[in-house]
């Protein structure tokens, strides 16, 4: 699956985790990584990005396991805090995709 | 013609998968710009009607803002699906085009084909151009 695809359902996912939570601490919370998420693909968008590089392979990996997270979340709410530090880890490592995107 | 055709010929194709590729809102560029627009949109809906002390004009304005939202994604769904389409039709009036100059076999039904292929391509042009 190409990174953009990754990207788009990373955002709808957390999207839908903020409809489905009650807690209004954890809809602020994902609405910001929500930000976060399209703000590095703002960044990636229109750079070229090395697809074989330890940080494209890293953030890939790190989407999976957040969309998992999320899914699981999705039917267990009460996993949703345990899910914002997943993929706030994945955030950061689409942050050094970025970074390293940038460099090419 | 055929000379000239021959190498503009890949470059249509070319910009055809790069506009394709805008118009996919997973296509990393001009669509995914604007479904995240929308997407940024519905978070802050969502976090404005879950808050208790988010007054009754601002629980409207989201209200609004929701069906902006659903409005200009389905705006957004629909025009992507017409331009795709019409753009592939276009890559292949564009390859019809070069097999019929490149053959040179050009008879009347070649010819009615060749006609019916640049309409298409202008429907597509026009399609495009008018989004």
């Amino acid at each position: 699956m190409a990174i953009g695809d990754d990207l788009h359902n990373l955002a709808s996912s957390l999207l839908k985790l903020m409809h489905a939570t009650d807690s209004i601490q954890e809809k602020i919370a994902l609405r910001r990584q929500l930000t976060a998420v399209l703000e590095e693909t703002e960044r990636i968008i229109g750079v070229n990005i090395d697809t074989a590089s330890a940080e494209y392979a890293a953030a890939t990996r790190g989407m999976a396991g957040a969309s998992a997270a999320i899914n699981a979340a999705l039917e267990d709410l009460s996993k949703v805090a345990a899910t914002i530090e997943t993929v706030a880890k994945t955030i950061d490592l689409l942050s050094k995709l970025a970074a390293q995107a940038g460099l090419i | 013609m055929r000379v000239i055709y021959a190498s503009g010929s890949t470059q249509v194709e070319h910009l055809c998968d790069l506009l394709i590729n805008d118009f996919r809102q997973t296509g990393m560029n001009l669509s995914q710009q604007v479904d995240a627009t929308a997407q940024r949109l519905r978070g802050d809906i969502d976090v404005a009607l879950a808050e208790k002390d988010t007054s009754f004009a601002e629980r409207s304005a989201a209200m609004q803002g929701q069906t902006l939202a659903e409005q200009a994604d389905a705006e957004l769904t629909l025009v992507n699906a017409q331009a795709i389409h019409a753009l592939k039709a276009l890559k292949t009036a564009n390859q019809d085009l070069v097999k019929a100059l490149t053959e040179q076999q050009y008879n009347a039904a070649d010819i009615e084909n060749l006609g019916a292929q640049i309409n298409m391509l202008a429907t597509a042009i026009k399609t495009v151009s008018a989004r």
